[in-house]
């Protein structure tokens, strides 16, 4: 059976002249510098928002990124009702956490398959993303969809969890929780991946503060800052769970904090189901007065952090909405500076940058004369040939 | 037709090879479209590949709006692909401009962008925000057919 | 002992000093204050290294006659978001970078810059980030003016 080299994961950059996305300057085989240009993906969210109305914006901004399809509706009507001062019905909060968290399980069970692709472990790829679907089978049968859940809405929730699908969502936890815990006990106990990844890609503490980078990006670097514990929301503040962190900084200690996540979101998840309390789910709301309001909630990538502004009108008068990985992207200057070119593709994955980010565009160019040296393809399997070489020498 | 065209369409009905094409997406397709690479879809036995140029594809999946960014790229993308090329339309972005249609940097939607390099693009539409792994299973199978 | 929320935005008020021109709290975790943009980078690196805050991200709006800028600071110690308000008139887009004292803020003040039409002197890589490479020069998509003509 020939080595398939035509495996898949997304777009490989096809062509040569445009303005790439990623630029790596290298000097043989290190990197001495990168450069960044994000207008591929560029929509202008945040002027279709103005000429939407209050309730309309949730379905706009699920929109904004596939994967953190729950956080950014999250945040936005967080930042609503902070400005309307609408309180949200209790019941409503532990969807919301629900919800949320089933997210951050499918999220991070995808970041780590492909994670797995980029390092030649493609038995991990295949393995991750089976084990995604009982958490997305459960999303569809509380909300109505795989992705894009369409359920937080200003005040509350529009759909209810009934006792019937409570049964499922734990049924499908149960499914997804031996695979994981095989996933995790492999990962940590793997002799290659640790030859591969520890000390790889390294963000220091001192740089993930500096750079304002947030979620499992700097959690595996020493900071555990964490929307969930710090400034709660939803039901956090009602439930027994820990904030997961490491202290190396590398890809590795990225990989155990996500799994790690991974198995306390399910925790969390049963705890809020166990405990869900009677009552409604949507407070009414009757209007929205002029106002400003935050709203930002931990999405599996990080804080994401959204500011609405209010003159009384039928929908947002400004809407500011930050992604985690605009601030998580920058990071990869300081932890790819002084990499060999092999670890650049993990290094990136590790950020967790929005998937269609990363697939677009990573080239290595020689620092001196700027010529392109390779692309992304090049690069994944530069990085599959080092994990080959580790293999063999271990 | 000539034989190597009537070769060349007997090859992308038998085992089309697709070329995943990003114009300003927010991900949900794409995740959607890798679905279908993993055990619980797997339409690789069914001949579908992704591959990693457009030169040696026989469909181009295309999602997103087509940014003001993307579309020249679409364009170049689409003329360096091997003809007949199929251009699939994944999801409302691609198809209409979805949700973004007003949105400032919209230079969409698809369609057009592609006929303005070739008016007589074959183009399908799968519509769906996103469209179900089946829906596009089912979409591309029934394209194929009538081709 | 840990700080609690009250003396934390006591402390914060006391690091501010004289610079606010106006200060409010609708919230107990939520701070607004506006300041003159020549003060602007003094006070937010007081609020990133001597308060110890975390800058998440800024907002700039066109609200008539002036632009604005609110940079958003997150204390995670105690939930707190301490949001720094600047206006320059519409005739003088320019304000100062915080760039060099807060280095997270290098490309959301890009984005502002590509969006808003804000010029932020001094910093130090202000090419554009976030719209097409023909995107008209000087056609700012956040200005109302855009809004009301598309």
């Amino acid at each position: 059976m020939t080595h398939k080299t035509l495996i898949p994961i997304g777009p490989y950059h096809p062509l040569q002249e445009e303005a790439e996305f990623f630029q790596l300057f290298v000097e043989g085989e290190t990197v001495v510098d990168m450069d960044v240009r994000i207008s591929y993906n560029h929509r202008g969210i945040e002027g279709v928002s103005t000429k939407r109305t209050w309730d309309q914006v949730p379905y706009l901004v699920e929109r904004v990124c596939g994967i953190c399809s729950a956080s950014h509706p999250l945040a936005y009507v967080q930042a609503v009702e902070e400005l309307a001062e609408v309180e949200v019905p209790d019941r409503a909060l532990y969807l919301r956490t629900i919800i949320n968290e089933l997210e951050r399980i499918h999220s991070h069970l995808l970041w780590f398959g492909l994670a797995g692709h980029f390092i030649g472990y493609n038995t991990v790829f295949m393995w991750a993303w089976r084990y995604r679907e009982p958490c997305l089978d459960a999303l569809e049968v509380c909300t109505g969809s795989r992705i894009n859940y369409a359920n937080h809405t200003v005040g509350g929730s529009r759909k209810d969890i009934t006792p019937d699908m409570a049964k499922y969502i734990c049924e499908k936890m149960d499914e997804i929780e031996g695979p994981l815990d095989m996933l995790i006990t492999t990962s940590l106990e793997d002799p290659i991946l640790a030859l591969r990844l520890k000390g790889v890609g390294v963000l220091t503490e001192e740089d993930a503060r500096r750079l304002g980078a947030c979620g499992p990006t700097v959690r595996a670097s020493n900071v555990p800052i964490d929307v969930r514990r710090d400034d709660p929301y939803a039901a956090y503040d009602r439930l027994d769970w820990d904030v997961i962190s490491c202290p190396n900084g590398d890809v590795f200690d990225k990989v155990v904090v996500r799994l790690l996540e991974t198995k306390e979101a399910i925790k969390i998840i049963r705890l809020a189901l166990a405990d869900l309390p009677e009552g409604p789910i949507q407070a009414k709301v009757k209007e929205v007065p002029p106002g400003e309001g935050v709203g930002h909630v931990e999405a599996p990538r990080g804080e994401t952090f959204h500011f609405v502004k209010s003159n009384g009108g039928p929908g947002p008068e400004r809407h500011k909405i930050r992604a985690p990985s605009f601030n998580n992207v920058p990071t990869f200057k300081a932890s790819c500076i002084g990499q060999p070119i092999a670890d650049v593709t993990i290094t990136l994955a590790s950020i967790d940058p929005c998937y269609s980010c990363t697939e677009r565009m990573l080239v290595a160019r020689d620092s001196k004369t700027g010529k392109e040296l390779m692309g992304f393809s090049e690069l994944v399997e530069l990085s599959r040939d080092k994990t080959e070489q580790i293999r063999k020498q271990a | 037709m000539a034989v190597l065209d009537k070769l060349k369409l007997w090859g992308l009905k038998k085992a089309p090879w697709v070329y995943h094409v990003n114009t300003g997406a927010c991900n949900n397709c794409d995740i959607e479209i890798l679905e279908l690479l993993t055990p619980r879809f797997d339409v690789e036995r069914i001949g579908i590949l992704l591959v990693p140029s457009p030169r040696h594809a026989d469909a181009l999946l295309v999602t997103g709006i087509c940014t003001k960014q993307a579309r020249p790229r679409l364009q170049e993308i689409y003329r360096q692909a091997s003809k007949p090329c199929l251009v699939v339309c994944v999801g409302a972005c691609a198809c209409t401009g979805g949700i973004f249609h007003d949105a400032w940097h919209f230079a969409g939607p698809v369609d057009e962008a592609v006929r303005e390099v070739d008016p007589d693009a074959a183009i399908i539409y799968i519509p769906g925000c996103p469209p179900k792994p089946e829906a596009m299973i089912a979409a591309v199978a029934k394209a194929l057919q009538d081709l | 002992m840990a700080e609690d929320l009250e003396s934390a935005v006591q402390r914060l008020k006391d690091l501010m000093g004289d610079a606010p021109v106006d200060w409010s709290r609708p919230r107990p975790n939520r701070v607004y204050i506006t300041v003159g943009k020549e003060d602007a980078p003094e006070c937010a690196r007081a609020l990133f290294e001597d308060f110890g805050a975390r800058f998440a991200t800024a907002t700039g709006s066109d609200v008539g006659e002036e632009l604005e800028v609110v940079y958003h600071f997150a204390y995670d110690a105690v939930g707190l978001v301490a949001n720094l308000r600047l206006r320059t008139p519409k005739g003088d887009p320019v304000m100062p970078s915080i760039t060099p004292l807060v280095p997270a803020a290098e490309w959301i003040e890009r984005e502002m810059q590509d969006l808003v039409g804000l010029v932020f002197d001094g910093h130090p890589d202000p090419r554009r980030l976030i719209l097409a490479d023909d995107w008209p020069e000087g056609v700012c998509p956040l200005r109302r003016e855009y809004r009301d003509d598309a």
